[in-house]
């Protein structure tokens, strides 16, 4: 499922990454996307060039006519308008320094602030730990803890998955996922993860539609005791 | 300023947009006069630069906004955001970091997100959902990497592609269609809406990493 580019890490391919400049991504996976480019240079430098050709069809693109009074209320708002603190060239909140841990990208440390919201986890089965962020139109986004050396039973999904890995890592197969590679999956993929046994939890940000389909019956049926 | 948005008002019509073919052509020196402009606006505070750029900008902008489904009352709000960010941070822009075009692209949908952030947060239908829009600063991107070289790159690349791919990108970035609703516009298949979108753009992305290749 995943584009593994020439830059070596995993992210979603150039079409998802066109939707995301657009701004047609869904909050979630624009979040997702937002903090990989934070951990990925080479991702930044990617969506930096597709601004670059969103600029150029802008430039060219035929407009909308424009109300008669539009430049008397732009001079009425410069006036009214202090000169802005705290923002980047492109308009963002500046995320301020905090004490968040390291595992943190600034995009999830702001969307946390902006949402006055604590990460509160909660505990599944198999050790597992799952902090939920938001729930939005059928899409879910929640932080997931897994410990070292966990196989998650085989499953498969009823809509996209993203999966951003914040901390350790995992394996898919022969695939080796790490910290910045971002993993993509949909109802067409069955697989089972298993947790690096490294001695640190794997901590994932993940954007579900829809839910988790396992493999095994016993999964099937514990599935709305564990809550995954 | 006014005398720059009233002419540039007249002659772009007000038909409706769904009606529009998508109009993909290069303007040569675009680029270069929006240097120039932006020299003047955050040199000197010169309004009039402003109001060319607004002239030039602000139609596109506004049907920008409204191929997202903004009123456009709500667009040309939004819009004027837009062109008061331009004013209050032009020390900000720096042409060697890319075009201007990709400044305001970047701007407008930083400015657009943050609105329907707002907007949502008053919904009572999605309580909990709230920003997730925070976006990433340009300047966090590869430093070794010289953006102005990026944007020629990706202009040459932009110019050569037959109309037909231009398109589908047009409809992609300035409309903001998902991959499915570019397949149901156009009549082609979604597998190749994806690889009509990807592949231009990984050949940008291929000659973009030769220039870093001959910057490192």
């Amino acid at each position: 499922m995943n584009n593994m580019p020439q830059t070596a890490f995993h992210s979603v391919g150039e079409e998802w990454l066109a939707s995301y400049c657009a701004g047609g991504l869904s909050p979630a996976k624009h979040l997702l996307i937002s903090c990989q480019s934070t951990m990925k240079p080479e991702l930044s430098s990617r969506l930096a060039a597709m601004d670059q050709v969103g600029g150029a069809l802008l430039e060219s693109a035929q407009g909308e006519a424009l109300s008669k009074d539009f430049f008397e209320r732009i001079l009425e708002k410069m006036e009214a308008v202090p000169v802005s603190q705290g923002l980047n060239s492109a308009g963002e909140l500046q995320p301020e320094n905090t004490s968040r841990d390291a595992w943190v990208p600034s995009p999830l440390e702001d969307f946390l602030k902006r949402t006055g919201q604590e990460l509160r986890w909660k505990k599944l089965g198999f050790g597992v730990e799952r902090a939920s962020l938001s729930n939005d139109d059928g899409e879910e986004l929640y932080l997931l803890k897994a410990p070292p050396g966990l196989k998650v039973p085989r499953h498969t999904h009823e809509g996209e998955e993203w999966a951003l890995i914040l901390q350790g890592g995992y394996k898919v197969g022969t695939e080796s996922y790490g910290p910045g590679d971002l993993h993509r999956e949909d109802e067409s993929c069955t697989h089972q993860p298993i947790v690096d046994d490294d001695g640190e939890p794997c901590i994932t940000l993940v954007a579900l539609e829809g839910s988790l389909k396992f493999s095994n019956p016993i999964m099937r049926l514990l599935k709305p005791v564990i809550g995954i | 300023m006014r005398d720059h948005l009233q002419r540039e008002a007249a002659t772009e019509g007000s038909d409706n947009l769904s009606a529009r073919s998508a109009i993909v052509k290069a303007l040569p020196g675009r680029e270069r006069k929006d240097s120039i402009l932006m020299q003047r606006v955050s040199g000197s505070r010169d309004r009039a630069a402003l109001g060319e750029i607004a002239a030039h900008y602000a139609p596109r902008l506004k049907a920008w906004l409204m191929y997202r489904g903004e009123q456009s009352s709500t667009a040309e709000d939004i819009v004027q955001d837009v062109l008061i960010s331009i004013w209050t941070k032009a020390h900000q822009f720096n042409p060697v970091t890319g075009a201007f075009s990709s400044w305001i692209f970047r701007i407008v949908r930083n400015t657009w997100i943050d609105h329907k952030r707002k907007n949502d947060r008053m919904q009572p239908t999605a309580p909990d959902i709230v920003s997730t829009m925070a976006d990433v600063p340009v300047a966090a991107a590869d430093e070794n990497f010289d953006q102005s070289q990026s944007a020629l790159a990706v202009q040459a690349e932009l110019a050569k592609l037959p109309v037909e791919q231009k398109q589908i990108l047009h409809l992609a970035f300035f409309e903001g269609l998902s991959h499915s609703q570019i397949a149901e516009r156009t009549g082609l298949a979604l597998g190749t809406v994806k690889s009509r979108i990807r592949v231009p753009l990984k050949n940008m992305k291929s000659k973009l990493e030769n220039f870093r290749g001959a910057i490192q």
